[in-house]
């Protein structure tokens, strides 16, 4: 178990700036995952964590040691790969045990060390079949047991549950969830599944264009998101975003007038940010779960999707347009507790909860979130 | 009933036709060699203008291929009716099998007219003629004059002169190769062994051997065959050869005597032409050396006859012999010498060809040979043969003695006469 | 009243389709007869009769053909020099083609098509046309060979690259190789190529590099292209003919004989039809052999 430090890494393909100037410091025994969409980099900056990739400029330390330059069998470092990379033609115990041998450990030594991380994996059954003998679930965890038994200063995984079933991924998160508590080890994880993200991390890291968006637990970012991104990325369905003004600055209290809505929405300016100018653009973000059905707005139902636990509904609200909403044609997201009966086409009127309401600038950073109980 | 008409009224010309189509075409297989395609082009032109309805269809094939090609056609079922052969054991062995048709029924109105008897029994087997030939080829040293009179050197006539001239010629320059051999295929040393065998045991000597006729406990025993190897290891010794002889081609050594490089080479009568060809015609030429002690005739001269046999599955033999006959006419002979630069077997309009210089030496010259000598390829037996050739391979590469060379030579004779 | 038939249609249909596709194997299948079931069958048949090429009859012999095969030394240097050039032809074809293709794969960035086509090319010439440029290379008067040997102060040797029986299988090899090896090359590069980068960088990750790396990943994976090529290498080696033929026709006094140029020398040269036949016969059962198992092999991976 160490620490990761990273300062100020940059990472050049050419001309091309896959890294731009990231600095991180991950605690000993934190399960950090990195999240993104496609091409953040976040892939990028793992393979270079590992030494797969060079490090074009800035620092990276693990436990005491400057590893910037070291090449990736001597960062103690163990990566699980999206697609396993095991090796074909060796059993399930020469993989898993395949680094001890290289590195020339006692063959009991070794026996002992494969035979512990399959039993952690239940996969001591397995541990003389070929890979190609077993499923993409077994596979996965072959691949995380040769990591395991090299006993790693720093797990990296990179996007390691994405070749798998719904239902097998969900289960690899718990099981991986335990694992990280038994081993007690730092790790470093890269998903682009937000799921992932909001129930193994310790603190999440969003990544946008090769730069930090913000890093937090999982709940702080859900609920202060620093920026416009970070807002849309996490929750599903995705936050309802309105394009609206400010039409009254009142100390802290800030009213928004949004085109299609009948009244105004006021709301509390966060302490450590500036108010913006009067009749500035902004842009209010409505939590799915925090539209209720009951108000002043009336909407046409356009889809229901029921899921049993939930209902899910998609508005047309007419002239009050949602901008860069997850069906393009401007519907609303509501998210009903529980079970309900709507026809398509029904009327309804609906209202948001005022708590669960988000302010950003027109350049994306965050004026207004919501004072939950649970921040913090 | 109007079909009937109707067929009857057809089959006349039916009848005419096929009976035109069957007599009008022979076929026949040359080599391919300077100027055949022009001779051949004439030949054919008279031959049909004299044989109204006739067609004659000339197909030629390279040297290397053609010894099994000629032998898959005659065994398929569309066999040439005319094909050219070398006189000698690949000849007989076609009458053997049956192969080659009997012309001696066409040769009284033809080619018996105008070639002796002494070239027809080279394709004459039991008393009947199964070829003609056309002319024959024959080999003489070549020799550069004009280095010989710079170095003070005479032409020698025997074969210890041979010898002093190779070393003297290694005195005046120990890198001048005197005569490259180009042994890469074998038949280079094959037609030196033919002619030492000669002048060492004589011809009588050799024929029971080479026709596998004499006694098991004969057979290629006569210890002359061992000294004429030798002669072969004395040459090599006297620096005559260049070192690797097995491993040039005869294209090679050619061209080494045409640049002038090599002072002597032994070659067959259509190397002059070739050397004209790559620029040198200067040369002069002697022939075989004798041998003061040997037993055979010094006027011996090596001649490979060659000419056309008929197949026996010929739709038209008297065609095809008649053929023939045109071939080895007055006018066809003078005509195939000045075109083709044969030593032709009809010598009757000899003095109206317009030849080079050394085809006119050559006519006179193997006129006065007092005997003839065929290679021994030709001569013996397949496997026997290859024997010979591969000893003379091993002799010049110094793997092989000369006793040891007659040894495997004898078992492959005793082989081949028990098999 | 008939019943109406409910099944017949639908097996008749079933049938047909059996039928037809036993005519489309026709075509294949009669080509096989008459260009290869057929030659195959008559060489067998008669590998147990003396005859020449134009013999007309010919005379049973039984085994007689196989027994002079036993007993035959040139039978024995053509099967030795056969499986000489079998083994030379892994090492130089295989192990160079191994190490150009790694090269080509991971050592130069640059010029990977350029390097590529010229080293296939000698692929694409003729061995025939090969074995002529060749012989100039190799000529002892005039060859480039024998030239560049000179120039560095060394002697050539005496007899000629080709003339010289303890050398001229060795040149056999070498020129085989230089049309062949570029094959090999291609051949190898397409299976390293289909290596998989991850695994590389998990054995980077697990403290395997360079040679390690080599022999624990890139050569595993290899294993069947390997063996394929091993394979392609063999059978060639057991059929090479044109080569030698033009190259030596079997010289320097059988030095470079080998199967194919010996049924050559005996069935058109001196004649032994039948003969040619057994040693032909022996022939093919070493192909047949060498071509079962390339199935199994190819089947297994």
């Amino acid at each position: 178990m160490a620490d990761l430090t990273l300062d100020a890494v940059e990472k050049y393909y050419g001309a091309y700036h896959a890294i731009k100037g990231v600095s991180l410091k991950v605690e000993p025994g934190e399960f950090i995952v990195m999240v993104g969409p496609s091409g953040c980099g976040k892939s990028t900056l793992l393979r270079a964590i590992a030494g797969l990739e060079t490090i074009s400029s800035g620092k990276m330390t693990i436990g005491e040691r400057d590893m910037t330059h070291e090449p990736p069998w001597d960062r103690g470092v163990a990566m699980v790969f999206q697609n396993y990379a095991l090796y074909p033609h060796m059993s399930v115990r020469d993989n898993m045990g395949f680094a001890l041998k290289v590195a020339r450990c006692p063959k009991a030594e070794i026996r002992e060390a494969v035979e512990n991380a399959a039993k952690t994996l239940r996969i001591t059954e397995h541990l003389d079949k070929k890979p190609r003998a077993l499923s993409g679930g077994q596979k996965q965890r072959v691949a995380i047991g040769r990591a395991i038994t090299r006993a790693p200063d720093v797990f990296l995984f990179d996007e390691p549950l994405s070749n798998l079933d719904a239902a097998l991924r969900s289960q690899m998160r718990v099981e991986l969830g335990r694992l990280h508590k038994q081993l007690d080890a730092t790790m470093v994880y890269v998903t682009h599944d937000q799921t992932e993200a909001m129930t193994m991390a310790s603190r999440i890291v969003v990544l946008n264009e090769g730069k930090i968006e913000q890093v937090g637990t999982p709940l702080e970012l859900y609920n202060h998101p620093e920026s416009l991104f970070v807002a849309g990325f996490l929750g599903s369905p995705k936050m309802n975003f309105f394009d609206g003004k400010i039409v009254d600055v009142a100390g802290k209290a800030l009213t928004v007038a949004v085109p299609g809505m009948p009244t105004p929405i006021t709301l509390t300016l966060d302490d450590d940010v500036q108010a913006p100018a009067f009749d500035s653009t902004v842009r209010l973000g409505v939590r799915p779960e925090a539209v209720r059905v009951g108000g002043d707005i009336p909407a046409s139902i356009a889809l229901v999707e029921s899921l049993g636990n939930q209902t899910l509904l998609y508005l047309d609200a007419g002239a009050l347009n949602c901008v860069e909403a997850e069906s393009s044609d401007g519907f609303i997201t509501a998210q009903l507790p529980s079970q309900h009966r709507y026809t398509l086409g029904d009327t309804v009127q609906i209202s948001w909860s005022p708590d669960m309401l988000y302010l950003f600038d027109t350049s994306g950073r965050r004026l207004c979130t919501p004072r939950l109980a649970v921040a913090k | 009933m109007k079909p009937i008409i109707g067929m009857l009224a057809l089959a006349p010309t039916i009848v005419l036709c096929a009976s035109v189509a069957s007599a009008q075409e022979i076929k026949i297989w040359t080599l391919v060699q300077e100027g055949m395609p022009e001779f051949m082009e004439g030949t054919i032109s008279t031959f049909e203008a004299a044989n109204p309805g006739v067609t004659v269809v000339n197909e030629s094939f390279p040297n290397e291929a053609y010894k099994t090609q000629i032998q898959v056609a005659l065994t398929g079922s569309a066999p040439p009716d005319v094909f050219f052969n070398w006189a000698g054991e690949d000849a007989a062995r076609l009458v053997r099998d049956g192969l080659a048709a009997d012309i001696s029924a066409y040769g009284a109105s033809g080619y018996a007219k105008t070639v002796g008897e002494g070239w027809l029994s080279s394709f004459a087997f039991d008393g009947a003629n199964y070829g003609v030939p056309t002319d024959a080829v024959s080999k003489y040293f070549y020799y550069d004059p004009a280095f010989f009179s710079d170095n003070d050197l005479s032409v020698p006539e025997t074969f210890d002169e041979f010898l002093a001239t190779c070393q003297a010629i290694r005195t005046i320059d120990s890198s001048i190769v005197p005569w490259p051999l180009g042994n890469s295929e074998r038949w280079k040393l094959n037609h030196v062994i033919t002619m030492l065998n000669q002048r060492v045991l004589g011809l009588d000597a050799l024929a029971a051997d080479y026709a596998l006729t004499a006694p098991d406990d004969e057979l290629f025993t006569n210890p002359g065959y061992v000294e004429a190897w030798q002669k072969v290891v004395d040459m090599q010794d006297a620096g005559c050869f260049q070192d690797a002889p097995n491993a040039t081609s005869p294209e090679a050594s050619r061209s080494m005597f045409a640049a002038q490089v090599s002072p002597m080479i032994y070659c067959g009568t259509w190397c002059g032409n070739i050397f004209q060809a790559e620029g040198y015609e200067d040369f002069e030429m002697f022939r075989f050396p004798a041998l003061t002690d040997g037993a055979g005739d010094p006027g011996g001269q090596f001649l490979v006859p060659q000419g056309y046999m008929v197949s026996s599955k010929s739709e038209h033999p008297e065609l095809a012999a008649a053929f023939i006959s045109h071939i080895v006419s007055d006018e066809g002979a003078r005509d195939f010498a000045e075109q083709i630069g044969g030593i032709v077997s009809n010598p009757a309009l000899i003095d109206e060809v317009d030849g080079t210089r050394w085809f006119k030496f050559f006519v006179s010259d193997i006129a006065t040979a007092t005997e003839s000598v065929n290679v021994i390829d030709v001569l013996l037996d397949a496997s026997v043969a290859n024997a010979y050739l591969d000893a003379g391979v091993e002799i010049l590469n110094g793997t092989m003695t000369p006793e040891d060379a007659m040894t495997t030579i004898r078992e492959a004779a005793l082989a081949a006469k028990s098999g | 009243m008939k019943p109406t038939p409910i099944l017949k249609p639908r097996q008749s249909v079933g049938v047909q389709i059996v039928q037809n596709q036993s005519v489309l194997v026709l075509p294949a299948l009669l080509i096989c007869t008459v260009f290869i079931f057929i030659p195959a069958f008559l060489t067998i048949f008669g590998s147990f009769y003396a005859f020449g090429l134009t013999s007309q009859n010919w005379e049973p012999v039984g085994f007689g053909n196989y027994v002079r095969a036993w007993n035959d030394d040139v039978f024995w240097i053509a099967l030795r020099n056969n499986i000489i050039i079998v083994l030379g032809s892994i090492v130089l074809q295989v192990g160079i083609g191994t190490v150009l293709a790694a090269v080509l794969d991971r050592g130069i960035s640059f010029g990977q098509t350029f390097f590529r086509v010229i080293i296939f090319m000698p692929m694409v010439i003729s061995a025939v046309a090969v074995a002529l440029i060749w012989l100039i290379i190799l000529d002892p008067n005039i060859g480039i060979l024998n030239a560049i040997v000179k120039s560095v102060g060394l002697s050539p040797p005496k007899l000629g690259w080709l003339g010289d029986p303890s050398i001229s299988i060795w040149m056999v090899l070498v020129v085989a190789a230089w049309q062949y090896t570029g094959f090999m090359m291609v051949l190898i590069l397409a299976g390293l190529q289909a290596i998989p980068n991850h695994l590389y960088e998990a054995a980077a990750l697990d403290g395997a590099r360079g040679f390690r790396a080599f022999w624990s990943i890139t050569l595993p994976s290899l294993r069947n292209v390997l063996v394929v090529a091993i394979l392609i290498t063999t059978i060639g080696g057991f059929k090479v003919f044109d080569l030698i033929f033009v190259l030596t026709n079997g010289g320097p006094a059988n030095a470079t004989q080998v199967l194919g140029t010996y049924i050559y020398l005996q069935a058109f040269t001196l004649t032994n039809m039948g003969y040619a036949n057994a040693v032909a016969v022996v022939l093919l059962a070493i192909a047949v052999f060498l071509g079962w198992l390339q199935l199994k092999v190819s089947r297994r991976s």
